[in-house]
């Protein structure tokens, strides 16, 4: 059984680990290394050098395992998922269901004036305008239905309840309900969503007997 | 018909002149170690003769063409050797192995379609063999493939160097082969891997780059190619049986289930040849409680090989693979607070698969010069989803077939000429893809030359015509070049071209479906045409004193037209849909390095590896979707008498890009929170063979640091996980 000595010892340190500011982890390979060798009592063949540069790479994964965090958190849902909640309150009974097709909400960053309805779709689905990924529940009318929309962070104008009353995708919408729209306070509420931001009490009234007025051409 | 009579008069011959019953017997060890090496190929150059060591080392021939004969023995990490041996079944000879501190020397057979050692291949080239699959207790080869350099996933979808993202389950841009043959489901066109019968895998070759110039659709970003274990001489008994639990979640918000979750299975096989006819038989099974709720999986299948010698040049091998597997339908997570609950909707929905591949091969020697084989698959797919209430939500059944003739010839020292045929038929009933057939045809040949020793190059073209009836005929023409130069003893320069395609599958052709969560609909897109791919190489690799090996490679893939989904209003269907397009034009470029070093006898393995890949849109600037930009990984391996144990550890960066439409549409919620991957894997095990009990036993501990992480957006990969195996033979 061949281990190590102090001559061994002493020619790598002079050779590998002149940097101060290494040496507390140098300490560490040497005790490690030397324990090593000693209780599997193996011949020593390689050269410090090579075996001194694996281990430094070792033990920097070593720390960077150490330093890294945990991955992801379920605390990183509260921080992050810009986006906004609120309740759709249904003013007025809901019309027949053959000209309830759809029910969505949209969050536009302008104000639809006079705008092609075809052009909104295309905005949609381009993702410049956020909407609810699935139909609204129709509870009973005078219910209240909550919601929540997760949407890119940005100045959103004009959110509004939008239905489908006939069978065209492209043409058949109409708005039914306008976040902060009323009689008394004609001009819509502006939502500002930022990083890390989710806004509540965003809430929508619905009538489908007296509509807001119609952005679309 | 008169070649059909010269083939029936060369089995019959073969039947009634038995051949004589040479043998040999011997044991294969390490040259340093003196140790057993389990799983070497022992076989008789320029025939279809051949066995593999079993858990001793030993192995056993009866059938050698003549009483002095010459084996070449090769194994993975040692150098391989011709040896002459004589007819004595009643002595044992000791074979010893020198160990190569690099797998220069380890034979493979994908990068030509022939036997040459990887040192010759002019591409870049990883293997894993059988002892690491079983060392890292992979229940399937994907869970293997995860430890090769340069790769990795998207759950279960490969990447090879960046050139595939994630393409929501239908098709493949890395070419999946078992024994040479594709295996690819035929309506999906996507890699099933619980297909692959794990604990019958002998070495699994990942050839990375453009393969299409030898095996056509699919090979555009890389090939795989498992094979097969040979048939052992003497009777085998192989048992294997593990069991494993999961930590519980890191974070009380994400425990859904009061008990334990675990995952067991067992495998036991047997293996012998009767004369001239060898079988191998297996069955498997795998149960697995799922980290997650609604993740579990209960599968169970079988293997079976029937291999026939008619004479020392002519072989014919049956082989079937089954399996029948049930497991949860978790799609994606509810939020990242329920991170381990599926979203609302998928809850106890699960997946039910019955799949089946048959391949006949039959291999004939004409001289020493002049060999082949013709090779013919049928893989079966079936596979239903279904609710909790036993609704039918989605069926699919294919049928994929494929034969492919090969001849090789053996011109002189400096030129070998390979060509083959293939055919292909895809049959699809599906609810998703409806019913339709496709056909493929294909020529390819290829010369290898060698100008001196040390230079050598290799040109090889394919053409391939597929059609899928009622769509217009597809033709593809892709060559390929490649040189491989060694300057001096222990470094070798390599380079290649070549160019690699991937036709769409019949489920990107024809998936129509209005089950997506959203009122948008999926409708067929029967124009697609097939994707295309340039790749280019430049490597070398260098050996350090005999026991280290440095290899670097620089890669750039030009694709285009590749296939990616997008969302368009439909004027004529009135509503919004899916439908795939040829969008995108991607130049993907970088580099991928690796050192491997071996001490103390070679009794201490180190290995690093690290592949940057820069992959971006060409038309957009932005990167690819779903691709890292830095894998690393790095493996240390210690082995002493008994006793053998390591840790891997393997960095993939956070990836870039991701499918922001499918967030939206599905919806996922948080489904763009990802991090980087940080995994490092131990194990520990013993071999009791040596004091007269033959058990291995190990302990693995997956993900030990518990870090959690995605490796596809919405789905949490699986925490700390302990694994205890026990497996033995007699």
């Amino acid at each position: 059984m061949k281990v190590l000595n102090r001559s061994h010892l002493k020619n790598t340190q002079s050779m590998s680990f002149r940097d101060t500011k290494h040496r507390e982890i140098s300490i560490l390979f040497l005790i490690i290394k030397t324990r090593f060798l000693t209780s599997f009592g193996m011949t020593i063949k390689f050269t410090f050098e090579i075996v001194s540069d694996i281990c430094y790479f070792i033990i920097f994964i070593f720390l960077v395992l150490v330093g890294c965090d945990k991955g992801l958190t379920p605390v990183s849902n509260t921080v992050i998922s810009p986006g906004f909640s609120g309740t759709i309150t249904y003013k007025s009974p809901f019309p027949p269901t053959d000209s309830l097709i759809d029910l969505r909400i949209v969050a536009v960053p302008y104000y639809p004036v006079d705008t092609l309805f075809q052009d909104i779709l295309l905005k949609v689905f381009s993702g410049e305008i956020a909407y609810s990924p699935n139909k609204l529940s129709t509870l009973d009318s005078g219910a209240t239905a909550s919601y929540e929309m997760l949407v890119t962070p940005k100045t959103y104008y004009y959110i509004a309840v939008v239905q489908q009353y006939g069978p065209s995708t492209f043409s058949q919408w109409r708005v039914v309900g306008v976040y902060g729209y009323s009689l008394a306070s004609p001009t819509p509420k502006t939502v500002i969503v930022t990083d890390n931001k989710f806004i509540s009490g965003i809430n929508i009234d619905v009538d489908f007997y007296n509509l807001p007025p119609q952005p679309f051409k | 018909m008169m070649k059909n009579s010269i083939f029936i008069a060369i089995i019959f011959s073969s039947l009634i002149f038995p051949q004589s019953k040479n043998s040999v017997r011997g044991k294969v060890i390490s040259f340093e170690e003196k140790s057993p090496i389990i799983g070497a190929s022992v076989f008789v150059p320029n025939t279809s003769i051949g066995t593999s060591t079993g858990i001793d080392g030993k192995f056993i021939i009866t059938n050698l063409p003549s009483a002095n004969a010459t084996l070449i023995i090769s194994a993975i990490g040692f150098k391989p050797i011709n040896v002459a041996v004589e007819s004595d079944s009643a002595i044992e000879m000791v074979i010893e192995l020198s160990s190569s501190p690099v797998q220069t020397q380890t034979v493979v057979v994908t990068a030509n379609k022939r036997q040459q050692t990887l040192e010759e291949v002019p591409v870049s080239m990883s293997i894993i063999d059988a002892k690491l699959i079983s060392s890292r207790t992979a229940i399937s080869v994907d869970d293997a493939l995860r430890y090769i350099p340069g790769v990795n996933f998207n759950q279960t979808q490969m990447n090879i160097r960046a050139s595939s993202g994630y393409s929501r389950g239908v098709g493949s841009r890395v070419l999946m082969l078992v024994d040479g043959m594709p295996l690819l489901a035929g309506d999906t066109g996507e890699i099933t891997f619980e297909s692959i019968p794990i604990f019958q895998i002998d070495r699994v070759e990942v050839l990375k780059g453009a393969g299409s110039a030898l095996y056509g659709s699919g090979a555009l970003g890389g090939v795989i190619n498992v094979l097969t274990k040979e048939i052992s001489e003497e009777p085998l008994f192989r048992w294997k049986t593990y069991s494993g639990m999961y930590s519980s979640p890191k974070f009380d918000e994400w425990k859904w289930s009061d008990k334990t979750r675990f995952t067991n299975g067992e495998y036991i096989g047997f293996e012998q040849k009767f004369d001239n006819i060898g079988i191998s038989t297996s069955l498997h099974r795998t149960f697995d409680d799922g980290y997650r709720e609604n993740d579990w999986l209960r599968r169970y299948s079988g293997f079976l090989k029937i291999k026939y010698d008619f004479s020392p040049t002519q072989a014919f091998t049956f082989t079937t693979t089954g399996f029948l597997q049930q497991r949860g339908d978790f799609l994606w997570w509810k939020n990242l607070t329920n991170a381990l609950r599926p979203a609302d909707g998928q809850r106890n929905a699960s997946v039910t698969s019955l799949r089946w591949n048959n391949t006949a091969h039959y291999t004939l020697y004409v001289n020493e010069n002049i060999f082949g084989d013709v090779k013919v698959v049928h893989f079966h797919s079936n596979w239903h989803r279904d609710s909790l209430n036993l609704k039918r939500m989605d069926e699919s059944s294919s049928d994929a077939f494929t034969v492919d003739a090969q001849g090789n010839l053996i011109v002189n020292k400096q030129n070998i000429l390979t060509v083959g045929i293939v055919g292909n038929r895809e049959e699809v009933q599906s609810m998703t893809f409806g019913t339709h057939v496709s056909n493929g045809f294909a020529l390819y040949l290829q010369d290898e030359f060698t100008f001196m020793q040390n230079f050598s190059a290799t040109a090889g073209v394919r053409y391939d015509v597929q059609q899928v009836k009622g769509l217009s005929q597809n033709e593809q023409i892709n060559p390929k070049f490649g040189m491989r130069y060694s300057p001096y003893e222990g470094s070798t320069l390599r380079a290649s071209v070549g160019r690699g395609f991937r036709a769409p599958s019949i489920g990107e052709l024809y998936v129509s479906t209005s089950n997506t969560g959203s009122s948008i609909v999926v409708v067929p897109s029967t124009y697609l045409k097939p994707e295309h791919s340039w790749s280019y190489e430049i490597g070398g690799t260098q050996l350090i004193s005999g026991e280290s090996m440095v290899d670097i490679a620089f890669f750039q893939s030009d694709l285009s037209d590749l296939i990616e989904p997008s969302v368009e209003l439909d004027q004529t269907l009135n509503a919004a849909v899916v439908r795939f397009r040829n969008i995108t034009q991607a130049r993907i470029q970088g580099f991928e390095t690796g050192y491997h070093s071996q001490w103390f006898d070679r009794a201490l393995s180190f290995e690093v590896n690290y592949n940057y890949n820069w992959a971006v849109n060409r038309e957009t600037g932005s990167f690819l979707k779903y691709r890292p930009r830095h894998i690393a990984m790095t493996n240390i391996s210690y082995e002493q008498a008994m006793f053998n144990g390591g840790i891997d550890f393997r960095f993939i960066s956070r990836v870039e890009e991701i499918d922001d439409n499918l967030i939206k549409l599905a919806p996922i919620n948080n489904g763009e929170q990802r991090v980087p991957i940080y995994i490092v894997d131990v194990r520990i095990a013993a071999n009791l063979t040596e004091i007269g009990y033959p058990i291995n036993a190990s302990l693995n501990i997956h993900n030990l640091l518990h870090y959690n992480y995605v490796e596809l957006i919405g789905n949490i990969a699986p925490p700390r996980q302990f694994v205890v195996t026990l497996e033995g033979s007699l």
